[in-house]
């Protein structure tokens, strides 16, 4: 039992775990986590089985993984409940060094020197004698305690993270522009019930004119109990809601599941129109017309359908872009020379009439009651690391002795860092405010 | 644009500083290392009038934007931190012979910003994600403290190479001094990059390769601070450790973008 406490409470193991951490952390860089692994899995199946069992492609995760960070708060702890009482017994005791570091003669009087230092200096009495006394400057007494702080901090930010991955959730939704949703994705692939429904009313793009995008929008109502809320949700201007909070993570054009074709006959420029939906076939200057497929998007040229024609015992497939001229300026001439994308059959044109598409906003949900928790432990490690780094104990003895021909004023310190420089500054405080001889 | 061609001159800039701090070094006269520190601190100016300028020019685009954005801005910037810390070290322990070792790793920078045909020096406008304001408190921790760094692994090498020397113990000392800054302000910029990401993606902390890496260069100098305040290490175990760090930074910043993928893919554009 000695023996744990004694490796407990080393830095060698917390040098250790850190090292350790930060070798598991980088093979967790290399190694494709998640969903990114299938393409291991296929490339190198036998591998991919090993890996797989020692949790490699979910590594931040693992059991193991977070054994390390349990054992270095634990590491953590030990050593704080080790050290403290020492830390706490020095700060309390105050023993004079022995060693005066300076001494300076002064041409003035005892006890308008005594007054002076006890004045300028801001200074308590330590102790007092006939003709002589000592003053005592102590300052920074809790740099001390900012290690203590910082690693108390540590212990937060994980702890934060556990009440996250318990009480809190991740997941997604995706929601058409006029449709309402009360299921979140999570990030397990289960399914979430929110106590409430979330309608996308409107999602809007905008761009800057170099083409690169400028804001992504959603205008969402949330609808709970008969009320309607609405909010508006913007990239870095998340909306909460019942506790649950709102994030604008992407975006994506969906099309519906029918298409208005317009058939044009050349000789006599008569048009007709004609609504086909998906896997249906309709009949138009006795051509037969079959919707295959509705892609939101083809080569980058934006939606198209797919269509299969037939008259007269002929047959092809056509593929028809919403825009015709977008496709003859993205895409080479040569691929949309080829017959597929002809549409022109027998004597008639084809183009589409209309073809609606909507928005879908993609949403990121989160709820997760660690956040202030780490807000805590972010905060009191930024404070206890300026404590332990950028402040220090400073402890000061003044002491102030009556001599025939005038005053003599000695000086010793301390330090919890190996600084003098304090010491000198005093020195030359008091040469500001006697007259040294 | 106007700024480009100031910061291209400042690269040659930081390139004569360079030479004469070498010139300084090896021909023991002091006056070069007065004419190098003159011309740092001259093309230090420069240096930060051409970050302004490039500030305001982006407000004439009407994209008006702090120019921490992109790959090029971050590089012109860390160049810039790189040599604030250095002169400021300078002055404060009127001793130059570091210039040797920091003055090319600024003119490396700022050389790779201004000719790398991959890195456009263009004013770009802000993308959604960007557009908060802990971008400028978390670009400016983050490079303050890789400069730290970078100036400590300058401080490291120049350690090793006198190691038996009397100066030995003070170099010692000061490069300590350096990696706490360092640390403090790579703690912060992790900070202030988890409480954005909170912001902007729903989630602190999500095991992104760039995350990742800022938290294992964090790691290693948080073992390095570990082993010297407590277990006594000193010199030349140290001195190697914050060149260990140091090669962590430059993973963070550049590797992690190029050689793994992640939302902080701005070495694309």
């Amino acid at each position: 039992m000695k023996d744990i406490w004694k490796i407990l409470k080393s830095v060698k193991l917390a040098v250790f775990l850190l090292i350790i951490l930060a070798i598991a952390s980088t093979l967790g860089t290399i190694i494709p986590q998640g969903e990114e692994a299938i393409w291991f899995a296929m490339k190198r199946p036998e591998l991919f089985k090993i890996l797989h069992f020692l949790g490699l492609f979910d590594l931040y995760h693992t059991l193991w993984f977070r054994a390390i960070l349990g054992l270095l708060a634990l590491n953590l702890i030990v050593c704080s409940v080790d050290r403290l009482p020492d830390t706490w017994k020095r700060i309390k005791e105050v023993k004079e060094p022995k060693k005066e570091e300076f001494r300076i003669k002064v041409k003035e009087d005892f006890s308008e020197v005594r007054k002076k230092i006890e004045v300028h200096l801001r200074c308590r009495l330590l102790k007092e004698q006939k003709d002589k006394v000592c003053f005592f400057i102590e300052k920074g007494r809790f740099s001390c305690f900012g290690v203590y702080i910082v690693h108390f901090s540590i212990i937060l930010i994980l702890l934060g993270g556990i009440i996250g991955s318990i009480f809190g959730f991740e997941g997604y939704m995706s929601i058409l522009e006029g449709e309402k949703k009360d299921t979140v994705r999570l990030k397990n692939k289960k399914e979430l019930k929110l106590d409430f429904q979330v309608r996308c009313d409107k999602f809007l793009v905008e761009f800057y004119e170099n083409g690169m995008p400028k804001e992504y929008v959603s205008f969402l109502t949330f609808i709970k109990g008969g009320k309607e809320f609405r909010k508006t949700l913007k990239v870095n201007h998340p909306v909460r809601f019942d506790g649950i909070t709102f994030y604008q993570a992407s975006y994506g054009i969906a099309v519906g599941d029918s298409v208005l074709i317009k058939v044009l006959d050349k000789t006599t420029k008569k048009e007709k129109k004609v609504k086909i939906s998906l896997g249906e076939e309709a009949s138009v200057f006795g051509i037969r017309i079959k919707l295959l497929d509705i892609r939101e998007d083809f080569g980058g040229a934006g939606p198209a359908v797919f269509l299969k024609l037939k008259k007269d015992g002929e047959k092809r497939k056509l593929i028809l872009f919403r825009e015709r001229k977008k496709a003859e300026r993205i895409l080479p001439s040569e691929m949309l020379n080829s017959p597929i994308f002809d549409p022109s059959f027998f004597n008639y044109s084809f183009s589409v009439e209309s073809l609606e598409t909507k928005y879908y906003t993609g949403l990121q949900v989160s709820k997760n009651p660690g956040v202030p928790v780490v807000w805590t432990g972010f905060f009191f490690i930024s404070f206890g690391l300026i404590l332990t780094f950028f402040s220090s104990h400073r402890r000061i003895w003044i002491y102030v002795r009556k001599k025939e021909d005038g005053t003599e004023i000695a000086i010793s310190g301390m330090s919890n860092r190996k600084d003098k420089g304090f010491l000198e500054n005093i020195k030359e405080n008091i040469s500001r405010i006697c007259i040294t001889q | 644009m106007y700024n480009t061609v100031i910061l291209s001159y400042t690269t040659f800039g930081y390139f004569i500083s360079f030479l004469f701090y070498l010139l300084m070094s090896v021909m023991k006269k002091e006056v070069f290392g007065k004419i190098a520190s003159f011309s740092s601190i001259l093309f230090f100016l420069l240096h930060t009038s051409g970050i302004i300028l490039r500030w305001i020019e982006s407000y004439k685009l009407g994209i008006g934007h702090a120019p921490l954005s992109n790959l090029y801005e971050s590089l012109i910037f860390f160049s810039w931190a790189i040599m604030l810390l250095y002169i400021i070290l300078e002055l404060k322990t009127k001793t130059k012979i570091f210039g040797v070792f920091v003055t090319p790793l600024s003119f490396l920078i700022m050389a790779y910003a201004s000719f790398s045909p991959s890195v456009t020096s263009k004013i770009q406008p802000l993308i959604p994600a960007l557009k908060s304001n802990w971008l400028i408190a978390h670009v400016i921790t983050c490079f303050m403290g890789y400069a730290a760094f970078g100036i400590s692994m300058a401080l490291s090498i120049v350690y090793l190479l006198n190691e038996k020397s009397r100066f030995s113990i003070f170099l010692e000392e000061l490069n300590y001094q350096i990696v706490v800054i360092g640390f403090m302000m790579l703690t912060l910029g992790i900070i202030t990059g988890s409480v954005w990401a909170h912001y902007a993606w729903g989630s602190y902390w999500s095991w992104d390769p760039k995350e990742t890496w800022s938290l294992i260069t964090w790691l290693v100098y948080a073992a390095l601070i570990h082993s010297r305040m407590v277990r006594r290490w000193r010199g030349r175990k140290i001195a190697i450790l914050s060149i260990i760090g140091f090669s962590c930074v430059l993973f963070t910043y550049l590797g992690v973008n190029f050689l793994l993928s992640g939302l902080h893919s701005y070495a694309k554009s």
